[in-house]
């Protein structure tokens, strides 16, 4: 009757197992979905998958190519952000599900007392550890794509019965199978091939089993092909025998399964270290790059210790049941409950350190100025007052974009004209904007330059699709059309950008569709016809050429206007200004903040109705406030977001 | 039973056919890429494959007859022939020439075009194969870069050593001694710089930079005896145009040039090959080793003024036993009288020619589409315009072969940017022949998908042994070794 009520309770139990998975499933995606998209399009920015026997082979000619190879696969898709959550959360559920049934085929070989469903909290740390992990933005998915094929590869170890195949023949076929196709997570099934016979073995010899069984070990060892060997052995065995009597046999490294085991684990993780030490001698890769993995991180220097700790706990939570075998039922589900109660609790509480706000705050800029959504972008920073030059930069481009930079630009964080455009650095990052910003501006070769650069600078030698897809379209505009139709041929092997580049080369040599389009003809009108060297320190000069080479370019005349109110430097405002002033009647409030407080330097009356009476009152007020005060003086706060109070502070 | 199967396999086969019928007789040659269409090529080099131009092109099925040998045939989606039988049919028609018959499945309906040849030259290039670095055509920053050699006879490429193995490491100019790569020198730039210089197997690191000197050296050029290798040292900088035709200018803002014997390592200079107020550059020895060709520029204010940069080329004696330069500089060239520029001075092995470029200003003559190659008869001091192998892009970085029948150079002319490599052989006229495109096994495939530029190429005579696992852990070494200025 017990059994009866103990089955039931255990079928009901298992019933309800997939509840946490699915919880697992459904919050990874909502997570990516509702709160990163912006870090599923920037994964997918910087690479370009092409759908090429020629890419293909190029990734299977390094170790862990096959699993490079599948992420990437998967990371273009991120350019729907919906279906890039979906890939992640299958993912994260399929490793959960692997360490799950690693679990349940280590629970197997234990008492017949232990649930593996008392351990089914442990498998969710792995998981759980990948996804503080990804936080990180550089790690890619190749990892996960890694660990899911070795934990598959361990999985099916756990079911290799003949003594050769498990010793040997699984483990070289299998490890270098899994070094080429995953790279160095071959080392977790080294580790996991070393110790899971090891723990099976322990039981055994632990009396838990058969004597029969034993023997049967026994006999099995005996068939050695050495004539010496087998009288050593039988010396051994007799040894062992004797121990294996007792029902209190403690484990001693020095019997004869211990050192067969022994020299069994060192095998199958020298195997490892030598597959990858081997690969260092003919493949053009640095020893360290290969026991980090081609591709697990961005950067091929480096590698975090989260992620070995995530492979750890891939192949030492399910063997966890076995070092608590001995534990009653009750203990280990209150070990389980206690586990998962903490595990929810780390979640919780380490999650929002892993992904650093200021780092994903410019990844969402980057995204927002990158699908032009202007208005979002100055949403976001009124929101979050940027105070960084890519997302300065960001904020006054989308500010430019709605024509709102010469009424609102100081109501934002300022320090200075490289908020406006900031200087080149080496970086596969913060240039993207700047780039972003020189193309709006009409300084196609500026935008070519950058693009190309931060392409280049990617660290792990990835192209970008983006980037291609931006230098696909200098390049038509700068009439390089051979150059144009080469990156084009090389964006219609993808999957999201082929249609654009099959419509896009149309216009190669087409002078007056490109002339008549509305975004290339407008860079094609702003095209400076005089040449000089581009200068950093000269950008207000660039900004003046382009506006009087056209002078509506409403972007670069914004930007001339603000360059020096960003540099305080009032003496060359009134210069820019009367240089607009003849060709366009623009005069936005900061611009009037900006003529006033040069009359009143120099103690004059600006000319009768150029500016408002509400501007010469307020810079009357701030001029009082001020002489009353300091600099510092809280009275001058209410002047927050004027020119007045940029230039005091 | 069986004679039905047969019977009807055989109507299955016929009818799956992708020989020619019908085929329609056009008066034009084919429109092919590469345009291998009239070029010279030496016997032995690997087959000239290539794909018939057009988005309608199905199907392409080529013959080549020669007047000996067996005729190739080929069919598929390009022209792709077998190795052998290449080497083979070429071997047997050195000299003459190779007729090539081309149909195309353009929309379903075969066109047979107007035949074209292919010479065989006489004239043997005794290389092994080429060298050359791989790198994007970009501007400050530089990702994967990696020196490569590639055997002639057919397609497969080694890696000589790469920057995965030197992570972050920029590598240039690798130089063989007159092709040969017992003797060979190249520069780490980065984290990590040095010059590596293997000779007869044995390497050393040498410090990239000299504190006496000021700076690292670059462009390197060996002595014929092996004894010397000439560097320039370089202040570069480089900006970056702002209109549409133009992209990159590079200016030195100083340079010298030195002479360095890598037996005691010791670096010789002399007042006239460094003058203050001028930037002499890229020095190369004449074959017999008793001259020394450098290029010289009065400096200019740059970046203001960088129209002004123009080199001439000159020359000063050097005494290979004493390691002496001579007393006074000569003008070998005038470039600056003719409005130009001149750079990358590269005599032929012979002694009979000297090979330069010729541009508006600058040396950096890739980033200038107006680039062409001149050649200097040396006997007569007479140059003239290299209209035969020349383009509208930028043509430049041209060595000899060890027997200066041939050259191998860098061209834009494809698609203005990414830099490919191209060979041509000269006759005894001073003539060269049309120049050919590096063949690869599926070129148009290749070429189109690369981003990669082929750069400084050179021949090799065997293959470079150079263990770049070593290499590499000996550049990640802090170990370098010291030169001295005598």
């Amino acid at each position: 009757m017990n059994t009866m009520t103990s089955a039931k309770t255990n079928d009901s139990t298992r019933r309800w197992l997939w509840i946490p998975s699915c919880i697992l499933t459904i919050g990874t995606f909502l997570f990516w979905r509702l709160l990163y998209p912006h870090a599923l399009t920037y994964h997918e920015q910087f690479q370009l998958f092409l759908w090429d026997d020629d890419y293909f082979m190029g990734r299977m000619a390094e170790p862990g190519g096959l699993a490079r190879w599948v992420a990437e696969c998967l990371v273009q898709f991120y350019n729907n952000v919906t279906v890039g959550a979906i890939i992640i959360a299958l993912l994260y559920l399929l490793i959960q599900i692997f360490v799950a049934l690693l679990i349940k085929r280590n629970v197997a070989t234990l008492p017949s007392s232990c649930q593996w469903t008392t351990f089914l909290v442990w498998s969710f740390l792995p998981v759980l550890a990948l996804g503080y992990l990804m936080g990180d933005e550089n790690t890619m998915l190749t990892f996960p794509v890694s660990l899911l094929m070795a934990l598959v590869a361990m999985w099916a170890y756990t079911y290799t019965r003949a003594w050769w195949n498990q010793r040997f023949v699984f483990p070289i076929i299998m490890s270098v199978a899994l070094y080429w196709i995953a790279g160095p997570v071959v080392l977790m099934l080294s580790v996991f091939m070393s110790i899971f016979p090891l723990g099976k073995q322990w039981l055994r010899v632990e009396g838990q089993k058969s004597e029969s069984e034993a023997w049967s070990v026994e006999r099995e060892a005996i068939r050695v092909k050495s004539e010496k060997r087998k009288v050593k052995n039988a010396i051994r065995l007799n040894r062992f025998t004797f121990h294996t009597s007792r029902s209190t046999f403690n484990f001693s490294p020095l019997t004869f399964y211990s050192s067969r085991f022994l020299l069994h684990a060192l095998f199958c993780i020298a195997l490892g270290i030598v597959l990858i030490l081997f690969s260092a001698r003919i493949l053009p890769f640095t020893t360290a790059r290969l026991f980090r993995g081609i591709d697990y991180y961005r950067y091929p220097l480096l590698m975090p210790y989260l992620m070995m700790a995530v492979m750890a706990l891939c192949v030492f939570v399910p063997l966890l049941p076995t070092a608590l075998r001995h534990w009653s039922a009750k203990a280990s589900q209150r070990f389980s409950l206690a586990s998962a109660t903490l595990l929810i609790l780390c979640a919780l509480v380490l999650s929002p350190k892993a992904y650093d706000t200021k780092t994903y705050e410019l990844i969402r800029y980057d995204y927002l100025v990158r699908t032009q959504q202007w208005g979002k972008v100055i949403e976001w920073a009124e929101k979050h007052h940027p105070d960084l030059p890519m997302s300065v930069c960001a904020t006054n481009l989308a500010l430019a974009q709605t024509n709102q930079l010469g009424e609102r630009a100081f109501q934002f964080f300022q320090k200075g004209s490289e908020g406006l455009l900031p200087h080149f650095e080496r970086s596969f990052m913060s240039p993207l904007i700047t780039s972003e910003a020189y193309f709006h501006l009409g300084l196609v070769n500026s935008a070519q330059r950058l693009t190309f650069e931060c392409m280049e600078a990617i660290p792990n030698y990835n192209k970008s699709v983006r980037a291609m897809k931006r230098l696909a379209e200098t390049n038509l505009i700068n009439g390089q059309y051979a150059v144009a139709q080469k990156y084009l041929d090389i964006l219609k092997k993808t999957t999201f950008y082929s249609k654009w580049a099959k419509q896009t080369e149309t216009l190669i040599g087409n002078e007056q569709a490109i002339n008549n389009h509305p975004l290339y003809g407008e860079k094609r009108r702003s095209h400076l016809q005089e040449d000089f060297l581009f200068s950093e320190t000269e950008l207000d000069k660039m900004m003046g050429k382009l506006f009087l080479q056209n002078p509506e370019n409403s972007l670069a005349m914004q930007y001339l206007m603000l360059y020096p109110l960003l540099d305080k430097d009032i003496h060359k405002f009134m210069q820019y200004m009367n240089v607009i002033q003849q060709k366009q009647t623009y005069m936005p409030t900061l611009a009037q903040q900006g003529v006033a407080i040069a009359y009143m330097q120099q103690r004059q009356q600006p000319p009768q109705g150029l500016l408002s009476d509400i501007i010469l009152q307020q810079c009357n007020d701030f001029s009082q406030t001020l002489s009353l005060g300091s600099k510092d003086s809280p009275t001058l706060d209410r002047f927050k977001g004027t020119l007045w109070y940029y230039l005091v502070k | 039973m069986k004679l039905y199967i047969l019977a009807i396999s055989t109507i299955l086969c016929i009818s799956c056919s992708n020989a020619p019928e019908n085929v329609q007789k056009m008066d034009d040659v084919p429109h092919i890429f590469p345009d291998y269409i009239g070029v010279t090529i030496p016997v032995g080099i690997a087959p000239l494959n290539f794909s018939v131009e057009g988005n309608d092109v199905e199907r392409v099925d080529v013959t080549v007859t020669g007047s000996n040998g067996e005729p190739l045939h080929t069919n598929g989606k390009t022209a792709q022939f077998d190795i052998d039988d290449w080497h083979q049919l070429l071997e047997q028609n050195k000299g003459s020439k190779l007729n090539v018959t081309v149909s195309a499945k353009e929309n379903g309906k075969w066109k047979q075009y107007k035949d074209f040849t292919i010479s065989v030259s006489s004239l043997p290039l005794d290389e092994w194969g080429l060298t050359y670095r791989r790198i994007a055509p970009g501007y400050e920053v530089y990702s994967h870069i990696g020196l490569y050699q590639r055997d002639l006879s057919n397609f497969n490429e080694h890696t000589i050593i790469d920057n995965t193995q030197v992570p972050g490491a920029c590598y240039n100019c690798h130089t063989a001694n007159r092709t040969n790569p017992e003797q060979m020198v190249f520069h780490v730039r980065g984290e990590n710089g040095a010059t590596v210089m293997q000779i007869n197997g044995k390497r050393e690191i040498l410090k990239a930079s000299n504190e006496t000197l000021g700076g690292s050296m670059v462009y390197p050029y060996w002595h014929p005896s092996g004894e010397y290798c000439a560097f320039s040292t370089n202040t570069t900088r480089q900006s970056f145009h702002v209109v549409p035709d133009e992209r990159i200018e590079v200016f030195d803002l100083a340079s010298d040039i030195l002479v360095y014997h890598p037996k005691t390592h010791a670096i010789l200079s002399d007042t006239l090959i460094s003058r203050p107020d001028w930037s002499e550059n890229t020095p190369v020895f004449s074959p017999d080793g008793k001259t020394l060709y450098f290029m010289t520029c009065k400096q200019q204010d740059y970046p203001q003024h960088f129209k002004d940069e123009k080199y001439n080329l000159c020359k000063i004696s050097f005494d290979p036993a004493t390691g002496q330069f001579g007393n006074h500089v000569d003008t070998v060239f005038n470039a600056i009288s003719m409005g130009k520029s001149l750079t990358w001075p590269r005599p032929s092995y012979d002694g009979k020619y000297l090979l330069f470029t010729l541009m508006d200003y600058g040396y950096f003559s890739i980033w200038h589409q107006e680039s062409e190659q001149w050649l200097m008869d040396l006997s007569t001091g007479e140059s003239r315009n290299l209209s035969e192998i020349n383009s509208d892009a930028a043509d430049s970085y041209h060595n000899w072969s060890a027997n200066s029948h041939w050259i191998v150079f860098t061209s834009r002319r494809d698609d203005g940017l990414y830099t490919r490599l191209y060979l041509s052989s000269i006759d005894k006229n001073g003539r060269f022949s049309k120049p050919f495109l590096l063949p690869q096994k599926n070129p148009k495939e290749y070429y189109s998908e690369t981003l990669y530029s082929f750069n400084t190429p050179d021949f090799t005579s065997t293959r470079v042994s150079f263990d770049s696992h070593l290499a590499a852990q000996e550049i990640l070494s802090p170990h370098r070794v010291e030169t001295k200025v005598r």
